[in-house]
């Protein structure tokens, strides 16, 4: 039952991801082929234990969970660098409107 | 030939040097800190990085040029802001000097005489060629450590590392970016002339410990936060 909702929510991720492509290559890269490989693991759960056995990890459900933590932590590092960029996006704001203030009041 | 007072070179245009003063919430010392360095320097200006307290205001009593941060961004933002800010003005040397007191004018006469001397391009302060009063042995413990990382990463032969009185000219400062908005700014500064063609020489200043400098001062925690910042910028040029 919990299949359906699930396919379709990893789907509009994987269009999502798609569609931001030319803004982030990094997540429209990553998020459709992250939500392509859930879809598969939601419609073939044994896949899961099959990688498992040949990485030699104990169980499926835990290769899951380990790609999800490596995934999640690009994802923030992603975030971070972005944050980065835009917070030097601002510093140039400030900084250009504070010296236009300031020399128009010096003048 | 020297200027009477302050031992400058009588070759040195006064009206051309800046005195940049980045300054978070220092309305307790701003005034006196540009009184010090306003009577015989006309060109001091004051980048006030969205204090919450009357900086701003007392800074302009005092007589200096104020640039106002709208929001904080912190103190490389805050330099990179006032040196733009000279340079748009016609600065030919512009100085880097602390807000809290910490540095003394006289300093300024100092670093302009050793570049006069030296022909360099930048000139910084160095409190282990000249001397310090007050300095708590953790934080000269902490410096010593950050020299010896910065001689270890930029190949710079420096005996200070994290000094705020320096002095750029007009070449240097043209050609600098400051992309590290905080306190990281001072160890990029560093990488980037180890990478630069400019000459960089050291000069004896003096730096006098207060209570109110320390409580404004970086802490051992406050180098983690620097280093996190520098190696996570290197991942993402």
């Amino acid at each position: 039952m919990i299949a359906i909702p699930l396919i379709l929510a990893l789907a509009f991720f994987a269009f999502y991801g798609w569609r931001q492509r030319r803004v982030s290559p990094a997540i429209g890269f990553a998020m459709p082929l992250v939500s392509l490989l859930g879809i598969a693991l939601v419609l073939r759960p044994h896949w899961a234990q099959r990688a498992a056995d040949l990485l030699g990890i104990g169980r499926g459900a835990d290769l899951v969970l380990y790609l999800w933590t490596v995934a999640s932590l690009l994802l923030l590092a992603n975030l971070h660098f972005r944050m980065r960029a835009q917070s030097a996006v601002i510093t140039t704001l400030a900084r250009e409107l504070a010296i236009l203030e300031a020399r128009q009041r010096n003048e | 030939m020297l200027h009477e007072r302050i031992q400058v070179p009588a070759s040195e245009d006064l009206s051309s040097v800046w005195i940049v003063i980045p300054g978070f919430n220092e309305s307790g010392m701003i005034a006196r800190t540009i009184r010090s360095v306003a009577h015989w320097l006309p060109n001091v200006v004051v980048v006030d990085d969205g204090s919450t307290d009357e900086t701003g205001r007392e800074a302009e009593r005092a007589g200096a040029r104020v640039v106002r941060h709208c929001v904080n961004l912190g103190q490389g933002a805050a330099l990179g802001t006032g040196i733009r800010y000279a340079l748009l003005n016609g600065a030919r040397n512009i100085v880097t000097f602390d807000a809290d007191g910490q540095h003394r004018p006289e300093d300024i006469g100092v670093l302009l005489r050793r570049k006069e001397e030296t022909g360099a391009d930048v000139v910084l302060g160095s409190r282990f060629l000249g001397s310090t009063v007050n300095m708590p042995t953790s934080r000269r413990w902490l410096l010593r450590a950050a020299t010896f990382y910065t001689r270890l990463t930029t190949g710079l032969n420096l005996t200070d590392a994290h000094n705020g009185l320096r002095l750029l000219t007009r070449r240097a400062a043209k050609q600098l970016r400051i992309r590290q908005n905080r306190m990281a700014h001072a160890s990029e500064l560093l990488d980037w002339l180890a990478s630069s063609d400019l000459k960089v020489v050291e000069a004896p200043v003096n730096i006098v410990y207060t209570d109110y400098t320390l409580a404004k001062g970086q802490d051992a925690f406050s180098s983690f936060n620097i280093l996190w910042d520098l190696w996570s910028s290197r991942l993402h040029r």
